[in-house]
């Protein structure tokens, strides 16, 4: 494990901090928010970061990828953290990218994940249900297996980025109980294929999401992907990738709104001395520093495990829980007490730390918030 | 010599001089070889493998040959930590005599200085204590009053010193004297080298709420100390203190927990942990109710599961650290470590209490088990961990100073 980062590494994030501090200033996001026709993230910036190659980053050559791995992924989203850029990095890169990469059928791969490094599809995946809460396997949506088709009924939320989609990946239960680990399928499907619909969900971020309904959506074998019945292994994988990618996106965000309200301590006078030379913000302020650095150290470490896969799977899984929890807690943290600095201003909607405020929240509760991450390290631990 | 090349020689040195006893001893319950007048090796072998590492100069590889040290690189002497963790050797020598003390006379010493201390300390033949911390002052540590006064050839020093550390066990102390009333406290503070045998005199350990402790009162009454016992300039005390303490610092941030040549204190009898699990949440097992194999109290599973991630977190920014220091980016996030690390050790002791429950309140007497009666004193001893070296409070205010640069009043 090394935390110091490759030339490669290093390059991307030069570029990704310019292009990102130039092209994608906060008041552009702020300004389509909650607009109807907004999709969750901006066209234009997503193709121009596709021009850069962004896409094509953790794809192999034969699909037109740059073969880079994962981990310059990391940099980058860390850099779109710290400015709060949407992109479609995590539901069609990671989720759905990786997905495909590894269990998609020759023919799959060959006609969509061109179509992802190229920036002319969005995709993700639909696993989040009413009463999942955080199990990303708990599954009530069925299959049926008819000859040789699936038969798919039942209803998905908050999938990420929906409105903009051209295709799911969905997981549904052929068998078992909700929560069993056993008996679930993945299945390619595009928007319009008969039966399936997609309602929008505005995130209280401002990024988009969407409920699909499920009406027997007929499928042929070519859609499955991995084996039948199998996929719970799959779905916790790709899920770990998306949350270390989640978790370098929090940290770029929680490092951003700790130096606004530092600059605030800094510059902001009341009773005739700057407020930053009151102890007790003083120490709420080394605090939140020592929050930072501990979660620094827990996303970079998840990522190079998920990266280099030298440690067995249950370390990793760990070293994810770890990142997460932190995370989680940590960006919640900061940007409630960077909040309580600005004192009134802050809660004006004109004034950028209720959006990380909002986007803390928001990352919190997906792929699992803390509490449900120490409980599954507890489990990883034996206790 | 490649680097290879000076690992092999390293491992076929210690593969044929090594202690054979003490191979896979690294983390049996011994603390240490601290040397001294007064040390007593728990076996002969101790002995044996601190006179070897004397001769073949690694107890302090980087230091200069001249001095007794290795003359060797940084590089070199990580491979030489290694190949001895290699062989699950303890640290041949350990103390702040290696880590604090000599650094600061190589830095500062006069060649007199260098030429008498450095081969002592490198041979194990001095433990040093430090004598910072006084009655009237903790936290403000610069308004020490232990006064120096210029007699001839000598300072006549008198006043007191608390907090010693190993007083009892040292040979020399290492002390801050006033030697001028300046209107900046920190102007008129000097450094001095004192042989605690020298008339005058008095150490006497202190008893603290957790039982008997390592520390001490050390008491100065009309002491003669030479001049030429002065470390750095007169009256600019303050600076090598605060270059000692950076050394300290280094020394902790490149602490492994395995090879601790800064000492600590481990636990006399370990409870045997069970295959696959944690030692926190095998000792949880052990106390509580179970259900399905898992914790059954989920509060406490997610009490413990978050001591544990903060552990790992607090290991992994320790790696962080060291890794960008080595690469000539070090980062002033190092400041921040000893609270991380203070925390840590308190949060264990109150959870490990919390998870033993009633019988934790024992201090003697038949009906509990030897760990049972150690959580206690652990515990008390740990609410002492966010005072020594710098309460909590000085540790944020130096984050929020020396880091944030938050405006000071």
């Amino acid at each position: 494990m090394t935390f110091i980062l490759t030339e490669e590494e290093r390059l991307l994030r030069n570029t990704a901090m310019s292009f990102i501090t130039q092209e994608c200033p906060l008041s552009s996001f702020r300004s389509v928010r909650y607009q109807n026709s907004f999709t969750g993230f901006s066209p234009k910036i997503w193709g121009e970061m596709v021009a850069l190659g962004w896409a094509g980053i953790p794809f192999p050559d034969e699909f037109g990828g740059l073969d880079m791995g994962l981990a310059p992924l990391a940099q980058i989203m860390e850099q779109c953290g710290r400015q709060l850029v949407p992109t479609p990095i995590i539901s069609t890169v990671i989720l759905s990218g990786q997905l495909l990469l590894s269990h998609g059928s020759d023919s799959l791969k060959k006609q969509y994940l061109p179509r992802i490094i190229s920036g002319s599809s969005i995709f993700s995946l639909a696993f989040q249900e009413d009463k999942s809460r955080h199990n990303p396997l708990y599954t009530e949506t069925r299959v049926e297996k008819l000859n040789n088709a699936y038969i798919l009924n039942g209803c998905k939320t908050l999938v990420l980025d929906a409105p903009a989609c051209d295709a799911f990946i969905i997981s549904a239960r052929h068998e078992n109980g909700p929560d069993s680990r056993e008996g679930i399928s993945l299945f390619f499907v595009p928007k319009d294929h008969p039966g399936l619909e997609c309602q929008p969900q505005t995130l209280m971020d401002g990024r988009m999401a969407g409920r699909l309904l499920l009406n027997n959506v007929t499928l042929d074998t070519s859609q499955l992907l991995g084996e039948e019945g199998k996929a719970a292994p799959l779905l916790e994988r790709v899920i770990d990738l998306a949350t270390a990618a989640l978790c370098s996106e929090m940290l770029g965000g929680m490092q951003a709104a700790f130096e606004l309200a530092m600059e605030y301590l800094k510059q902001r006078e009341q009773f005739g001395v700057k407020i930053g030379s009151f102890q007790a913000l003083q120490h709420r302020a080394s605090r939140l520093y020592i929050d930072i650095q501990l979660a620094d150290s827990a996303v970079r470490a998840a990522n190079y495990a998920l990266d280099n896969n030298q440690s067995d799977a249950l370390e990793i899984q760990k070293l994810v829980s770890l990142a997460k929890a932190l995370c989680s807690d940590s960006y919640l943290q900061i940007t409630c007490d960077a909040l309580q600095i600005f004192g009134g201003i802050g809660m004006t909607d004109e004034h950028d730390i209720g959006l990380y405020l909002k986007r803390a929240r928001v990352s919190e509760q997906l792929f699992g918030d803390a509490a449900w991450h120490r409980s599954r390290w507890a489990s990883l631990s034996g206790y | 010599m490649t680097s290879n090349d000076f690992r092999s020689t390293i491992r076929n040195l210690l593969n044929e001089g090594a202690p054979l006893s003490l191979r896979g001893k690294q983390e049996s319950s011994y603390d240490g070889t601290w040397g001294g007048r007064n040390f007593k090796f728990p076996h002969p072998d101790y002995r044996e493998w601190l006179n070897f590492s004397v001769e073949h100069r690694l107890t302090a590889p980087t230091w200069p040959r001249e001095y007794g040290g290795g003359g060797y690189s940084e590089t070199e002497a990580k491979i030489i930590v290694e190949e001895m963790i290699r062989l699950q050797l303890p640290p041949p020598l350990i103390g702040i005599g290696l880590l604090m003390i000599g650094p600061t006379i190589l830095k500062y010493g006069t060649e007199e200085q260098k030429k008498f201390f450095l081969p002592k300390i490198v041979r194990g033949e001095i433990r040093w204590c430090q004598g910072f911390s006084e009655p009237g002052s903790g936290s403000d540590l610069a308004s020490i009053s232990t006064s120096a006064k210029l007699e001839e050839a000598d300072y006549r020093v008198n006043g007191q010193k608390i907090w010693t550390s190993y007083g009892h066990l040292s040979d020399w102390i290492f002390a801050l004297v006033r030697t001028n009333k300046s209107q900046v406290k920190q102007d008129g503070i000097t450094f001095l080298l004192i042989d605690l045998e020298t008339k005058g005199v008095t150490v006497k350990p202190i008893q603290l709420i957790s039982g008997s402790s390592h520390f001490c009162e050390t008491f100065f009454d009309d002491v003669k100390v030479p001049v030429a016992n002065v470390l750095g300039e007169v009256n600019k005390g303050w600076e090598v203190a605060k270059v000692l303490l950076d050394f300290e610092r280094l020394a902790l941030s490149k602490l492994n927990n395995k090879f601790s040549m800064m000492g600590g204190t481990p636990q006399k009898k370990a409870r045997p942990v069970k295959v696959g699990v944690t030692p926190l949440g095998s000792l949880a097992m052990d106390y509580t109710n179970l259900e399905n194999g898992k914790l059954a109290d989920k509060v406490l599973r997610n009490e413990i599961a978050q001591l544990e991630m903060l552990i790992q977190a607090n290991k992994l920014t320790n790696q962080r650290l060291a890794e960008m220091a080595r690469a000539g980016e070090p980062s002033s996030a190092v400041l921040a470590m000893k609270l991380i690390g203070m925390e840590i050790n308190q949060k264990r002791e109150t959870l490990r209490m919390k998870i033993i429950g009633p019988k934790a309140i024992a201090w003697e007497g038949l009906g509990f088990e030897e760990d049972e009666i150690e959580s206690a004193r652990r515990w008390l001893r740990s609410r002492g961990n966010s005072i020594e070296g710098g309460t909590s409070e000085i540790q944020l205010n130096i984050i929020a100073k020396r880091i944030l640069a938050l405006p000071q009043n």
